[in-house]
């Protein structure tokens, strides 16, 4: 009786794992929607808007800039 | 009797004008652009001499108020520094509020936007009024 006890025991621990069954369920992708600060957006608007600067500064000659 | 007439008269006027006014009310984005750029040069030069500055409101204003009434030249015509101020705030409200129409928040918002932006691009020797109202000279 003292020998099958651990015994089981043994089987019981060694069948376990073996029947063990993982199943890997489809993952589901969903599209990432990334919300857009409004902030940067505004900054953004902006910049284009405001891009004319940018031609003026760059048509200005250097010796203009400087004074 | 007498009044009918000139009541239409007077309503017919009022049309007229509010469909004259109408086109400069319904202005395209690009078209406000196209303004603010053809009076950027007058701008700069107003902000290079320290006539004007830019200010945290997304407004350019009077360094001091004895330069509203110095003249300036935009496009080669002359006219006073307020003249040229009222110009240019009346175009970028309009541009100001666009954009908020478009990504549906306050000009307000936008402008003050725009105002933290001319800071970041403030030349040498040109203003900035801050929140506080204190003025600020760029080195």
């Amino acid at each position: 009786m003292n020998i099958w006890r651990p015994t089981l025991v043994a089987v019981a621990l060694f069948l376990v794992p073996c029947c063990a069954r993982v199943t890997v369920e489809p993952i589901e992708v969903k599209p990432i929607h990334i919300t857009m600060d409004i902030n940067i957006k505004i900054q953004r608007e902006l910049e284009k808007a405001f891009d004319f600067e940018k031609d003026f500064e760059d048509a200005t000659p250097a010796d203009t800039k400087k004074k | 009797m007498n009044i009918r007439p000139a009541r239409t008269t007077l309503m017919l006027g009022a049309l007229a004008l509010l469909l004259a006014a109408s086109p400069a009310l319904a202005r395209s984005k690009g078209q406000v652009i196209g303004s603010l750029k053809a009076r950027y040069p007058a701008i700069k030069a107003a902000a290079s001499s320290g006539l004007i500055g830019e200010t945290w409101t997304g407004y350019p204003e009077a360094v001091s108020a004895a330069n509203l009434g110095k003249k300036v030249t935009d496009r080669g015509k002359t006219i006073t520094v307020q003249q040229l101020l009222q110009a240019e705030g009346a175009d970028r409200r309009e541009l100001y509020q666009i954009i908020a129409k478009e990504q549906n928040t306050s000009a307000k918002l936008v402008a003050e936007h725009n105002g933290k932006r001319k800071l970041k691009t403030l030349a040498s020797g040109e203003y900035y009024k801050l929140q506080s109202g204190k003025w600020i000279r760029k080195r």
